[in-house]
């Protein structure tokens, strides 16, 4: 009880949602795991619960007793990188990742963010995007998610434009070569007029 | 080395449609690659709905086209304005910029490019006359084996990428347990299935896409810089650099070397080893002082490198099913997609061997257009480096969404892209490897395939991984002896040390 107090007494941040996430969907596919037949069910079980456990210890490394806390927190790399800006350590209670360059094995350069609004808004733009999907259907909605990116990314307007109609262009070819249906509202059912 | 399944390769190669695939996948990378923020995953992940109409061959080619000719592509904006366009080229910055500043950055262009092409030459030749030695290998490794290795690709990407190993490991599990929603492998039994949509469990190409191309742009929507404020002059003599190159063969041949050695090492990649091959640079040099100022051995052995790194990551990746890096996640997933197996049946000659003699030779003739290109267009690669990221993020993120609802028209997928997009976001913000959660992903029906195998052939009792006397398979407690020293012999070298320091001293 002591332990979850702590844990519930820590200021959030992203990580721990991520970890919550983790856990979430790692207790519900454990637990779903029970209905499937004994062949289907081992290798969803097993790795339901090394992600409960993982996520729990990542959720309780700043409590954790030293060998395991080590184990959990600290960075361990075979291929040591000196001379590339490794950035993290073990981590403090409700850290915040350093907001320096650094090089990432995940396909990126650096990891400085100069504006946190830029992903918030990329990332809800999406989300219109896929809302204008399922009702006036991909085609349509390419342009306006389009439009509202550069509305939002204040680009001169005749540039704002161009990318449009060349996003608008793009759909259309998808449209035509590859699959009709991106011109239908998924959940809706309607059909714009295509040009 | 079955002489007629290569000269059959060698036939398939040198058809017209074949070679405009290598071209388009080079030209395509490069551009990929220039363009900082993009990078050869996403890239690649982009183009993977798109590759489902083609041929397999055609589409693995233009896949590995586009991973190869990055690697050369990420120097240019290394170069001109010392941003890497993909981390491979990370350390290309260190020298190839202040050459830029000296006015030699079309030397520096054209050094890097024939590093690029003559060390991914004779990489991927080495590859090619170390195959027979390999298909040997793959062909003996049984079915509990490759699960095992399964895991011991997992066990290493958690150590060698960065972040705690319980992180690597929750990113493994997790990116493992994304396959087991829809029909279970062998048995087909439906499972977390609560919606029809979901029937066919969460398409790979989606989380791929999500993970690459959404999160990408997120992150690069946060990011300001990495392009040029005005014109970029290129000085410089291209011939200059290319001949200053072939001077150095040695050079050359050890930082492709090192390239593949680390690239066959899953997780490693050519972010290590272009950093491995450049202090190895500096310190074999006479003059190691001369090196972060304009040294062009710094260019040389950081390019030649990188485009090594491809040849090695397609040994795991090829044989079972293992990327060494995010790229080749995304390049197992195209052979996936186009219902190729990566393993015994890549090298058999009455299974796709013609198909990887094809992807090797075809990175040869990559080498060859990436040298082309990079000698007769450095002075006008500029412009690559002046494309505003608020003209790329939208139409990454359309093409994103266009390819993978084409594909199905199941609007899963489209959450899908979402979800992974923001969860890929924030796993890199808090550095969980997101590499390890990929190869989760694409390794999760081969892994459970064979636990489930192996499983049948030891009627239930998982002593057939450690027990050799009763089921004499003597690599699989090898191989999990290894996985546990990896997982946990820092820790226990640690403990020692500790316990050595407090009692000794």
């Amino acid at each position: 009880m002591g332990l979850a107090t702590k844990l519930l007494g820590e200021r959030p941040t992203m990580e721990h949602v991520l970890l919550v996430l983790f856990l979430g969907v790692g207790v519900y596919m454990y637990v779903g795991a029970s209905e499937f037949a004994s062949d289907a069910a081992t290798f969803p079980r097993l790795l339901a619960g090394a992600t409960v456990v993982f996520s729990v210890l990542l959720l309780a490394r700043n409590y954790l007793p030293g060998p395991i806390r080590s184990f959990v927190a600290e960075p361990m790399q075979v291929l040591g990188e000196d001379e590339m800006d490794a950035t993290e350590g073990a981590d403090g209670e409700g850290s915040e990742p350093a907001e320096s360059a650094e090089t990432g094995a995940s396909g990126g350069y650096t990891y400085d963010i100069d504006d946190p609004r830029g992903p918030a808004v990329t990332g809800a733009l999406c989300v219109l995007y896929m809302g204008l999907t399922f009702v006036v259907g991909m085609l349509y909605a390419t342009p306006i998610f389009v439009a509202a990116y550069a509305i939002w990314a204040r680009m001169e307007l005749p540039r704002a434009g161009a990318l449009t109609v060349l996003s608008f262009a793009t759909a259309y070819a998808f449209y035509a070569l590859i699959s009709g249906d991106i011109a239908i509202g998924w959940y809706t059912g309607w059909r714009l007029p295509v040009p | 080395m079955s002489v007629e399944t290569l000269l059959g390769a060698i036939d398939v190669l040198l058809t017209a449609e074949t070679l405009f695939w290598i071209v388009t996948g080079i030209l395509v990378g490069i551009l990929v690659g220039a363009l900082p923020g993009l990078g050869p995953p996403l890239g690649m992940a982009i183009i993977l709905p798109l590759t489902l109409p083609m041929t397999p061959e055609n589409a693995i080619i233009l896949l590995i086209g586009v991973y190869s000719g990055s690697m050369y592509g990420g120097s240019i904006a290394a170069v001109l304005i010392n941003t890497p366009g993909v981390s491979s080229s990370a350390a290309t910055m260190f020298d190839g910029y202040p050459m830029s500043k000296q006015g030699k950055a079309a030397t520096a262009l054209s050094i890097s490019a024939t590093a690029s092409a003559v060390a991914g030459f004779f990489t991927i030749t080495a590859l090619i006359l170390f195959s027979p030695v390999l298909i040997e290998m793959v062909l003996r490794v049984g079915t509990p084996e490759r699960f095992l290795v399964a895991i011991l690709g997992l066990a290493m990407i958690t150590v060698v990428t960065r972040g705690s190993i319980a992180k690597g490991l929750l990113a493994g599990a997790a990116g493992l347990l994304v396959t087991t929603v829809g029909a279970a492998p062998m048995t087909l039994d439906r499972r977390y299935a609560e919606s029809l949509l979901l029937y066919d469990g969460i398409d790979f190409v989606a989380v791929l896409i999500g993970l690459f191309a959404i999160a990408e742009m997120m992150k690069l929507a946060g990011q300001e810089g990495g392009i040029a404020e005005g014109a970029v002059e290129i000085g410089g003599n291209v011939r200059e650099g290319a001949i200053e190159t072939l001077r150095h063969p040695v050079m050359l041949i050890k930082s492709g070397l090192i390239g593949m050695g680390v690239g066959a090492i899953p997780g490693a990649g050519a972010t290590v080893s272009n950093f491995v091959a450049y202090s190895e640079a500096v310190r074999s040099s006479d003059d190691p002082d001369s090196f972060g100022s304009g040294n062009p051995l710094g260019v040389m052995a950081s390019e030649a490198s990188n485009n090594g790194t491809v040849a090695g990551s397609l040994v795991p990746a090829i044989s079972f099913g293992i990327p060494g890096s995010s790229s080749t996640a995304v390049l197992i997933g195209g052979l996936l997609m186009h219902g190729l197996r990566p393993g015994p049946s890549m090298f058999e000659a009455d299974g796709e061997l013609m198909l990887t003699y094809t992807m090797l030779l075809a990175l040869l003739v990559g080498n060859v257009i990436i040298l082309a290109f990079g000698l007769t267009m450095v002075t006008r690669l500029g412009y690559l480096t002046k494309i505003d990221t608020n003209y790329i993020i939208p139409m990454v993120v359309v093409l994103s969404f266009l390819g993978t609802y084409a594909l199905r028209v199941n609007p899963i997928d489209i959450v899908t892209i979402i979800v992974f997009g923001v969860i890929g976001f924030y796993m890199v913000r808090y550095n969980y490897s997101v590499i390890a959660f990929v190869l989760g992903v694409v390794l999760g029906d081969i892994a459970e395939e064979n636990l489930y195998r192996s499983l049948q052939l030891s009627d239930g009792d998982w002593a057939i991984f450690v027990n050799p006397f009763e089921y004499g398979r003597w690599l699989s407690p090898i191989l999990v002896a290894v996985i546990c020293a990896i997982l946990f012999g820092p820790f226990l070298k640690g403990w020692v040390d500790d316990r050595r320091s407090s009692t000794g001293e």
